[in-house]
Parts: structure tokens; sequence; C-alpha cells
């Protein structure tokens, strides 16, 4: 056999030298960077042909045909199957954003019992799924904004998450001019009403720009738009005594919040069937639009609005808890609350129950912020009213004044066994009996307000 | 050069009149198929995930033509003994050898290219939109991906001049996906601390030896919903993976002289 030719044989090692070179160190940092599919996991919960196609360089192509199949489980109320195939999808192309958004708001929004109560044991499970996309899709402002969106929309609480989120957001090349705004409301329940102003004042000067250059109908719109939210912003804070409270006149002139209204919450809780309780109560927030959080959860169940450390929706499956914000109407409410219909989500497994009774004046709507304040500072209760250290103020003023009520209940209580086989009624101190419907709202003028 | 040329054009010629148009059809046949069943997703979601399907369609049918127009090239030659009267004019093994190349290779590219063609007008009718913008996946992608197929034809083509066509089918098969595979696992267990050394060992030899294929697919930054998300130039990174394929084809297709030189025919 004739030896190869000496001259072909260093030209092959140095083809390869030179193709080791592109590929480590032109080549593989940028496709790390930008066209990793992270952390290999082709070999989970695909059947035989998936995992060919998947092997064969066909990932993306794979995850698409899943993600069909799981927009049909989801229109067709398999949820249980939608689980599984989300965390699938994510795998196979982490760079789909719009699974991780979509994902999340069915687990967060979509399982929901017979009532459309949504099951808050899984918001961590959502949270963990965006933290994913988060992860795996940096530089797009798409998932900040959505992990944002849960805080400030669907958890309602810990505004200061909703800023971080909606902050990073804001700073990413590819956002939207109109969902940059949000992040004023964020920062307003976030009791930081000078960023607010400040971040109301950039958009102006930002559609007012835009405006000059382009001149068209659209433009225009959004300046507007913020030219009136930022009128807004600073006539609520003029009227709600931001600013005399700043200059030490507050107490001189007739601010909305003066005069604290008197909530004098009471409640009842009756156990009329086992697992379902009928509330009611009254408070002295007249007119619609306010809703009393109301939480129902095992009496050392520690739910935070935290990522869980993975996706296993099976983690707190022994445990209860249940949200749902009271509607009120002429200062009472009044709600038959059935958690027997849905065991997975209402186990009842342990011995003790809190039942808290919540109204945080951030989230409530602006006409009655307009008379409670941002920091609950027209509003008082002479057995409920609680100053929460958890919402901050920025201006060095104390925590926010919230109306805060807790009872105790027993799994014996709420399933109707031994000694309350014939149920259970508990009523607060003071609790005046609302009976029959609300009947018509009464919406008191402004003029005619105490 | 010109018997190269000669060599080339004639290939070409042969994969053209086999059934290749009805492959194309069939492409074509399957997006239409596909696309009324994404109508439940979001309008984003329809056209992102359109895009990953017809990619990936076109990905598996380059991926077996690429195999199938070179797994054949050498053996029919020889079993037809065609390649006796080629080489018994002024021509090389080499020249032989590398003219089938390049023919199957500007096969692979007018078929991708017209596979892409069909895509895009069906894409385009399908979604009512002919923005550069959203079309740009469909554009770039298809056009990595020939570099990445002639990449596979070398394999083949190298394996053919030593094994039968079925075993070569297989290998090739295989190669293509280890290929696709390789960043993935070099990243995963090619770091140090990431798995055991002798592992961490044999997937950094993997990574500087195996053909890598997936150094040359762009899809998951050219076909995610945010092209934004792409950082630096991927231009360049384009630039960079035509010019791997190229030395790495050159690499595979010296291989295939040598060993076609040292033949026995």
């Amino acid at each position: 056999m004739k030896k190869p030719p000496a001259k072909l044989l260093i030209a092959l090692a140095v083809l390869f030298v030179v193709q080791a070179f592109v590929s480590q160190s032109l080549l593989f940092p940028t496709w790390k960077k930008n066209y990793s599919t992270g952390e290999l996991r082709i070999d989970r919960g695909l059947n035989a042909d998936q995992l060919l196609a998947s092997l064969a360089g066909l990932r993306e192509m794979v995850a698409g045909i899943l993600w069909v199949q799981t927009d049909q489980y989801f229109d067709t109320g398999q949820f249980d199957a939608v689980l599984p195939l989300i965390r699938l999808v994510t795998w196979l192309n982490p760079r789909q954003v719009e699974v991780y958004s979509t994902g999340a708001w069915h687990i967060a929004y979509n399982f929901t019992d017979e009532q459309n109560r949504s099951d808050r044991r899984y918001i961590p499970i959502a949270l963990r799924l965006l933290e994913e996309g988060v992860q795996n899709n940096p530089n797009t402002y798409e998932m900040y904004f959505e992990v944002g969106w849960l805080y400030y929309h669907k958890i309602d609480d810990d505004y200061w998450q909703a800023v971080h989120w909606f902050e990073q957001s804001v700073e990413k090349k590819d956002i939207l001019p109109a969902r940059k705004g949000i992040l004023f409301k964020a920062y307003e329940k976030n009791g930081q009403l000078d960023d607010s102003v400040s971040w109301l004042w950039k958009l102006q000067q930002e559609a007012e720009e835009q405006y000059a250059r382009d001149g068209d109908n659209l433009s225009r719109v959004r300046r507007d738009t913020n030219e009136r939210n930022l009128n807004n912003q600073l006539i609520r804070m003029t009227q709600r005594g931001v600013f005399g409270r700043r200059a030490g006149v507050y107490d001189q002139w007739p601010y909305d919040t003066h005069n604290p209204v008197d909530l004098n919450f009471t409640f009842s809780i009756r156990v009329i069937e086992p697992k379902v309780l009928r509330v009611t109560g009254t408070w002295g927030i007249p007119t619609t639009g306010a809703r009393v959080r109301m939480q129902l959860f095992d009496e050392d169940y520690d739910l935070k609005w935290e990522p869980a450390p993975d996706l296993n929706f099976d983690r707190d499956k022994d445990r209860t808890f249940m949200q749902d914000e009271l509607y009120t109407q002429n200062g009472r409410f009044d709600r038959k609350i059935d958690m027997s219909r849905n065991p997975n989500m209402y186990p009842f497994r342990a011995e003790k129950y809190k039942v808290v009774f919540s109204y945080n004046p951030r989230s409530a709507p602006a006409h009655i912020q307009d008379k409670i304040g941002w920091d609950g500072e027209g509003m008082t209760d002479q057995r409920y009213l609680k100053v929460s250290e958890r919402y901050k103020n920025t201006d060095g003023k104390p925590g926010v004044r919230i109306l805060y009520a807790e009872v105790e209940l027993t799994r014996d209580q709420i399933l109707m066994r031994g000694e309350y086989a014939n149920g259970y009624v508990y009523n607060s101190p003071g609790y005046v009996p609302v009976e029959g419907t609300a009947g018509p709202e009464v919406v008191i003028p402004r003029s005619l307000r105490k | 050069m010109n018997q190269i040329i000669a060599i080339a054009a004639t290939t070409v010629g042969e994969a053209i009149r086999r059934r290749v148009l009805l492959i194309i059809l069939m492409v074509g046949l399957a997006f239409l198929i596909i696309a009324p069943s994404l109508n439940e997703l979001s309008p984003r979601g329809q056209q992102q995930t359109l895009i990953d399907i017809s990619i990936g369609i076109l990905r598996i049918t380059a991926a077996i033509l690429a195999v199938t127009l070179t797994v054949y090239l050498l053996p029919n030659e020889v079993e037809r003994r065609t390649i006796y009267t080629i080489l018994s004019k002024p021509v090389y093994r080499y020249q032989f050898l590398v003219g089938k190349y390049l023919g199957s290779v500007i096969a692979l590219a007018l078929m991708i290219g017209l596979m892409t063609l069909v895509v895009i007008l069906a894409f385009g009718i399908q979604q009512q939109t002919w923005s550069l913008d959203k079309l740009a996946p469909l554009i770039k992608v298809p056009f990595m991906m020939i570099f990445q197929m002639s990449l596979l034809a070398a394999v083949s083509m190298t394996f053919s001049t030593f094994v039968t066509p079925v075993i070569n089918f297989f290998l090739s098969g295989l190669v293509w996906i280890f290929g696709t595979l390789i960043n993935p696992i070099f990243e995963r267990w090619g770091a140090e601390g990431q798995a055991s050394d002798a592992i961490s060992l044999i997937a950094r030899v993997a990574h500087y030896a195996v053909p890598n294929f997936s150094n040359l697919d762009i899809a998951q930054g050219a076909a995610s919903a945010a092209t934004t998300q792409i950082r630096g130039s991927e231009a360049v990174y384009m630039m960079n993976g035509i010019i791997y394929a190229v030395v790495y084809s050159a690499i595979l297709i010296v291989i295939a002289v040598l060993v076609f030189d040292r033949k026995e025919l």
C-alpha cells in the first residue's frame, strides 16, 4: 500500500487545527450565549418518536408540536396533561418566551375551583417557571414584565417585587412603549410616590420627543395619555395631602383624608355544610369597588409569594389555602364559600385553620383611596386596624394602616364533626346580622359625605 | 478544474432527474396540513410555532436528501461500471471525488432553496404577511442549513469510500445525531467539575473532533420571537459557521480522497 503524500497529511493537520480553533474560540462562546438550549434534558417524558426527532436536531419542531397539543388540552379542560407538557416544551425550546408566559398564566390563573377561585398554592410554581424563563431569555423585556405582572395583578401584594421586575423590564431595548407605563402604578402601590412622578415625567418627555419627531396620531395619543397620567397623579397627591404633609400644613387644610372613616368592621362565619361557609359582614366603605380579602389556610402553612424550589405540582397537595375577594355593596358583604366540591384544592388535612380578613389601601381603587389615602390615614377601626411594616414608605412615614382580622377554626368545625355536627358560628364583636340582599347601590356624592 | 466542473455538472443533472420535485411538493403539502391546526394558538404563538415546525420539516427533509444523495454516489458508479469509463479518461480520482461532492452540494443547495421558497410562499399566504422581519428566520436558518447539510454530505461521502450504502446511511445518521448534540453535551459535561474526569475528557475530545452540526444551527436564536435576544453580531457568527463548515468538509474530503485513492476498484 502506498504511503499518503506528506503534504496532504500536513494540510489535513492544519485544517484540523483551523476547524478546532474556529469551533472552540469563535463559535462555541457565541453559541452558548445565543443559541444554547440550556440543560440537556431531552430524555424525560418524550415518547419514542418525539425523542428520535429531538435527537435529530428537531427540538424546536417537537416543542412546537407539543405546544399545539398543550393548547388543545387546555381548551378541552384537561389541565393535568397541560403541566407536564409545558415543562417538556420549555426544556426542548427554552427560547420560546410565549410558552413561559402562557404556561405561567395557566398555572397561576386557570386552575380554579367551582366558584372560580384560583389555586394559589400554584403561584410559587408559576413564579418558578417565569424565573426559568428569565434565566433562559435574559435579554428580552417580556419575561421580566411577566414576573412583575404576576406580582402586580395576580398576587396583588408584595408590590416591591412588582417594582423590582418592572424596573428591569423597562431597561430592555425591546420593551414596547405602552408597557412602560405600568411601572408608575407599581411605584404608587409600593408607596414610592416621588418615583412614580419621576417615571411619569420621564415617559412624558419621551412621548413629547417622539411626537415632535413623528407627528403621527399614535405618538399624539401616547403623549396625551402620559400627560393625563402625570396630571392625575399630581392632582391626587395634592388632594390626598401628600404635599401638604411635607409642607407641614396638612392639618390646616380640608384634605379628603381628614376625619378618618370608621370602618367598624364586623364579620360572621357560619359553617352551613361541611366545607361550606357563609361569610357576612359590615364595614364603613359605602361604595362599590372595594373588596375585602379573605384567606383560609392551614394554621402552620406559610405560603410565600416566592418561586418554588422546583416545578413540583404535588408539593403542597396536602395543604389548604383559599383566597377570595369579598364583594361589598352598601357597606356589607355576604358570600357563600363552597369548598366541598374541590377536595384536591381544599383537602383539609390540618387540625387548625386561620381565617384572615384584610384590606390594604394600596390595593384600593382610586375613588376609595381619595378618602382613605394611600397609607390608610383616612380610615380607622377600633378593633382591627393594624400598622403593617410589610408596606413601608420611602418618605420616613410609618407603615401602612391596613384592616386585619384573624380568627381560628378547627377541622371539626369546618367539617361539622363531633360537637359541631349541627354547624358552627363565629360572630366578631359588635357583629350586626346581615339579612337579605344588599339592595341597590347607594352612592353618596362627595358633597354629602361627612 | 474543468474535469471537476464537468463531473459536478453531471452529478447535479443526475440529482435533479431523481424525483426531487415530489419531495419539495410534499414539504409544501405538509406545511398546508399543519398550518390550519395552529389556528387555536395566539397570533404570535401561531407564527412562532409555524416557523419552528417549518424549519423542522425543512431540516429533516434536507438531512435525508443530503444522506441519500451521497451514499449512492460512489457505489452506483462502481455498480454500473461507469467509473471505469470516467477514470480511463484524463481524470484523477481526487477530481472525480471532489466533482461528485461539489455536484451533490450544488444539488442540495438548489433543493433547499426550492423548499425554502415553497415554505416562504405558504407562510406568507397563510399569515398574510410579507414583512422581512417576520420572514427573516425562514431565510437565515435555511441558508445556514445549506452549509450544515454540505457537511453532512461530506460525512456520507467519506463513509461511502469504505462502507456499503446501508451501513453508510446509519453511520451518517448517527454522526448527524451526535453532531447536533455535541454542543449541548459539551456544555453539560465538558467543563471541569461537571462530570467525572473520564466523561469530561470524552466530551472535550468529541467537541474537538466530531463534525459539529449544532454550530451551524441558528434556529434557537433566529426563529425565536425576540431576535433582540441575540448578543453580538449574528452575521459574524454565521460567517464563522460557514468557515467552519467549509474547513471541516475539506478535512473529510481529503480523508475520502486518501481512502479512495488506495481503493481497489
